[in-house]
């Protein structure tokens, strides 16, 4: 698979963190900005948090390499807001999101029984 | 505000795709984590404006490099080009060519760099502070889960109060939202068998504690999980500061035995530097179960802090132990009627609601200091780039592109800043350093400020973006300018434009309205801190020597020990050669705060809600002689008042003011600690507590000390001379009495009370430094900017006194130029420092006890400002005015 300016999934590797954890919430179904920033704290603990601007740097970049595009389907009516747009994850985009986690598997695969390894406490 | 700047920073495609967008999810994020406090309030902002900045910069490289692109494209059949050596070459260029013209114009520069650098080391000292009290991760397992839990007397202000040891059992045993739970008890001990007795900090902590807040031993071991039971050999963990210290940092210490109180303890282990418990630095660590102590529900001296487990919110589990203690509160209304529980998160542990909002305001005003410096050079630049049109014009003319034009200025201005930055960051080092010494020593030390990578990346950064801020308006110019006329014309051709004369002038008034802010917040905090320092405070703090000494219990137990004590000390310090008077006291004057009981007049119904409260010291009959404190009324204490005598009490005018306005208080009686005391006398009101002059002196009385014995005592010693010279004297008087018995805080009265406002004045003196580089730079922005027009006018002056104007127009015209910016200016920033003035006046004060702020807003400061500024203004606009005056019109004239 390749997107509109030919670049394969393996040549966006490796994701950088807000690339990779916008693909990861988009996943799971459509967002909106301030959706994807919620979903990104919440499961990681907090632990990566997104400023406005570096999220819209990523969807424009994002858009631009065919990962994710704006969505048409918008929730019932009742939950939405006019004004906010949502955006979908593509399939371009899923397969690339699927290569990054292969990548970080095999690194991990790497380093697991070595000394260097985290210690869980 | 937000959408403002980043509308103004980010590049205009960006804005119209994503504009409307980020700007509502950056509303609702605004609003959530405003609902969560400041901590996370603060977080926030300093991850958008980060996220900002590095998105802005990413986003106009691509442009850049989007346009260099097209034509490229277009030249391709006759240049190869080659990219990317290009690119690197360009910026070596540009690098190389900023270097040049910096080092062409170094009166430019010097004043840039200076002003800059002195902006970027107040904002980063401020920060530093900001990100070791509010940013920094805290140094322990599971932080956010981890709360402190205090009981509460609803009669009593101060919200944290120690736990008892069977509530904690209760606690601890009857809800089910916390996982672990660790008690600890601080006490000082006499450390024996040492060159010199000495009192150690010590906290007494249920064994668990190092294992669960995961601290792992430096030497030897931490407690096993069952030590500490009333039948275990005594053992202590040591503090890595007291093992270097007392111990010479013994490499064998692990199972020496030590003397603590007189009782043998063995050494298991020492802990590094680095652990630092959050309620406080200690000398060491003994275990201890409390489990003999679990009936004891009476007294309070637990301080808890627990885990809540991961699967419950803060609320559910704060809302469980507030309903166990109302359940604890029926069932043992002897003990805990009134009392109830406190949970707070590690964060609202420390710091302050009024220190963060201390730091808040200084990182207003640093943050406004750095933008006046960058207005300044600012308008510097943008006279640069006039005197450099030629030269961008021929650049033009020789193929260069405007956007390359705009990127090699910005390459100047952010070379210049980031300079600056460096500069800017050792000179913090300065204002960390002083911040440091500053902060009380209780605080734990993960607490002080450091310039550690994240301060220094901070000062950087904030370096760039200060380049971008101020070189982007001169380096814009450049795509407006006309540059061909510029080459053509070659007569004068730096005729400022209209719209550049508005954007100077612009500078000018911001500038004035914020140094009027900067100055108008330093003047009030002066203000403040001048009133705790010269209130009259009631007794003569010069020439008094004081030291402390603390009786431990395992050698005072009985009355007639401290009795027996108290009397030999205060024979021997009769006998003092050198003193000029000598006292014992329960608490000097400027201390943190008094403790306090409630009290009731006797004859008097005692409302149950409002008990009266009352702040009480112990002293002996010599303490308000030595002190110089005057009695207003009856008589003194005297030495006649011991233990087995009638009760009396001496009370201070606040009180009789109180509950003896129409009444004679002598011989009237009040009930207080369970005894019906007669008043015999009353003192006149005194500087006490640490702010006082900030909060109104408090209602007091003064026990004998033969009859209210304290453990702390801490003696005053008058001399005619420096009054080191009877500390010697004064040590061996006390080991006389008591061989073994520790010394401890010798300092004089003067000195004791000087660190007691070591932080108020320092925070006055950082934003004094800030005030005074605000008036200088705003000073000098006027100057430059008058100056510079006058030069502009300078054909047109000649040729008004050609035709015989007089110098005095010429000059009362020069200065009115420049009188109507600063007015306007000011009369900008007098609302802006009104509501800043409002802000530290309405400061919350969290002491005991008190509630009102620091006082009212006083108008004195903003006029007393405002006259100096305009004064400045008004120097800096007569100088260029006078030299226009002395030009001869003809030279003048020739000009042209």
């Amino acid at each position: 698979m390749v997107n509109s300016t030919g670049a394969t999934p393996d040549q966006l590797l490796p994701l950088s963190i807000p690339v990779f954890q916008v693909l990861i919430s988009l996943s799971e179904g459509d967002l909106h900005g301030y959706g994807i920033i919620q979903d990104i704290r919440d499961r990681t603990g907090d632990e990566i948090a997104l400023s406005t601007s570096t999220l819209y740097g990523a969807i424009k970049r994002m858009i631009r390499d065919g990962l994710i595009e704006q969505s048409d389907v918008r929730p019932a009516p009742e939950l939405d807001d006019e004004r906010r747009r949502y955006y979908r994850i593509t399939p371009f985009g899923r397969e690339v999101a699927a290569c990054e986690a292969r990548r970080i598997d095999r690194l991990a695969e790497m380093i697991r029984g070595r000394e260097f390894q985290a210690r869980t406490p | 505000m937000f959408s403002a700047v980043a509308g103004a920073v980010l590049p205009r495609g960006f804005q119209r795709e994503f504009g409307t967008a980020q700007q509502d999810a950056f509303a609702d994020r605004y609003r959530e984590v405003r609902r969560r406090g400041l901590g996370p309030t603060t977080r926030f902002w300093l991850l958008e404006v980060g996220g900002l900045a590095a998105t802005a910069m990413r986003e106009y490289r691509e442009e850049l490099r989007r346009r260099r692109r097209r034509p490229e494209r277009r030249r391709r059949d006759w240049d190869p080009p080659q990219r990317k050596p290009e690119m690197l070459n360009t910026l070596r260029k540009d690098l190389l060519y900023a270097f040049r013209m910096i080092v062409k114009t170094p009166v430019v520069t010097i004043i840039a760099i200076l002003s800059v650098a002195l902006g970027v080391a107040a904002n980063t000292t401020i920060f530093s502070i900001a990100h070791s009290w509010l940013l920094r991760p805290l140094p322990y397992p599971d932080a956010d889960r981890m709360v402190m839990v205090y009981e509460n007397n609803r009669n009593d202000p101060d919200p944290r109060d120690l736990a008892s040891p069977a509530n904690f059992f209760d606690w601890q045993e009857q809800t089910t939202s916390f996982d672990t739970w660790i008690a600890s008890q601080f006490t000082s001990l006499s450390l024996t068998g040492i060159d010199r007795p000495q009192e150690m900090t010590v906290a007494v902590v249920t064994p668990n504690i190092f294992a669960d807040l995961r601290a792992d031993p430096m030497l030897g071991r931490t407690f096993a999980a069952d030590e500490g039971g009333p039948e275990d050999a005594p053992v202590v963990v040591l503090s890595e500061a007291t093992w270097r210290r007392q111990f010479g940092a013994d490499p064998d210490i692990v199972n020496a035995t030590i003397m603590l109180n007189g009782e043998a303890h063995t050494v298991v282990g020492v802990m590094p530097e680095t652990f630092d418990f959050i309620l406080g630095t200690v000398n060491l660590w003994i275990p201890f179960t409390f489990e003999n102590q679990r009936d004891g529900r009476g007294s309070r001296y637990l301080n808890v802090t627990a885990w809540r487990r991961a699967d419950v919110p803060f609320q559910r589990a704060q809302a469980e132990l507030v309903a166990l203690a109302s359940r604890l509160e029926e069932e043992h209304p002897a003990t805990n009627e009134n009392w109830g529980v406190n949970v707070l998160t590690v964060r609202e542990q420390f710091p302050s609601r009024m220190d963060i909002g201390l730091v808040m305001i200084l990182g207003v005003v640093v943050g406004m200091a750095l933008l006046i410096a960058c207005a300044n050079v600012a308008s510097l630049l943008l006279a640069k780039t006039d005197a450099r049109q030629k030269e961008l014009a021929v650049r033009v003319a020789l193929g260069a592109g405007r956007g390359r034009l705009v990127q090699q200025l910005l390459t100047e201005s952010v070379v210049l800043a980031v300079i600056a930055g460096g500069l800017g960051t050792v000179l913090s080092i300065w204002g960390v350093g002083g911040l440091r010494e500053a902060l009380p020593a209780q605080i734990p030390r993960f607490y002080f400020p450091q310039l550690d990578g994240t301060v220094i990346a901070f000062s950087l950064g904030l370096s760039v973006l200060a380049g971008l801020t101020f070189g982007i308006t001169p380096a814009t110019q450049v795509l407006s300018a006309d540059l061909r006329g510029a080459l053509t014309d070659s007569t004068r051709s730096r005729t400022a434009s209209k719209r550049k004369k508005r954007l100077r002038s612009a500078f000018v008034m911001a500038e004035f309205a914020m140094a009027l802010t900067i100055l108008i917040a330093a003047a009030v905090l002066t203000d403040m801190v001048n009133t705790t320092f010269h209130i009259d405070p009631g007794y003569d703090s010069s020439n008094l020597m004081t030291m402390e000494v603390r009786l431990p219990y395992y050698k005072y137990e009985r009355t007639e020990e401290f009795t027996q004590f108290v009397d030999d000390l205060e024979r021997e310090l009769a006998r003092l050669p050198g003193s000029q008077g000598a006292a014992l006291t329960s608490q000097l004057p400027r201390t943190y705060s008094l403790p306090t009981s409630v009290f009731t007049v006797d004859g008097q119904p005692a409302d149950r809600n409002e008990e009266p409260r009352a702040g009480w010291l112990s002293v002996s009959p010599d303490y308000l002689g030595t002190l110089d404190i005057a009695l207003r009324a009856g008589r003194n204490i005297t030495d006649a008042d011991r233990a087995e005598a009638a009760a009396v009490v001496l009370v201070n005018q606040r009180l009789v003011d109180q509950f003896f306005a129409d009444v004679d208080p002598l011989g009237r009686r009040i009930t207080i600690q369970g005894t019906s005391r007669e008043i015999v006398g009353v003192v006149r009101n005194v500087a006490q507590t640490r702010l006082a002059g900030f909060e109104p002196v408090g209602a007091t009385v003064y026990f004998p000390m033969a009859q209210r014995l304290v453990r702390t005592i801490r003696l005053a010693i008058r001399t005619p001379g420096d009054p080191y010279q009877v500390v010697g004297p004064v040590q061996s008087a006390i080991w006389r009495v008591d061989p073994d018995q520790p010394i401890s805080a010798v300092q004089t009265l003067d000195e004791f009370i000087e660190m007691q406002l070591a932080g108020p004045t320092f925070m006055t003196d950082l934003l004094h430094a800030v005030g005074l580089l605000a008036l200088v730079l705003a000073a000098i922005g006027v100057y430059g900017v008058m100056a510079y027009t006058v030069s502009q006018q300078t054909n047109e002056i000649g040729i008004r006194m050609a035709l015989g104007a007089k110098p005095r127009q010429v000059l009362s015209r020069v200065t009115r130029q420049g009188a109507t910016l600063a007015g306007a200016g000011l009369l900008i920033g007098a609302p802006i420092a009104a509501l800043i003035t409002r802000a530290i006046v309405g400061l919350p004060v969290d002491i005991p006890g008190v509630e009102a702020g620091f006082g009212d807003f006083d108008v004195g400061p903003v006029l007393g400002v405002s006259l100096i500024l305009a004064g400045v203004g008004l120097v800096a606009c007569v100088l260029p005015a006078r030299r226009a005056t002395q030009i001869d019109p003809v030279t003048a004239l020739r000009e042209e």
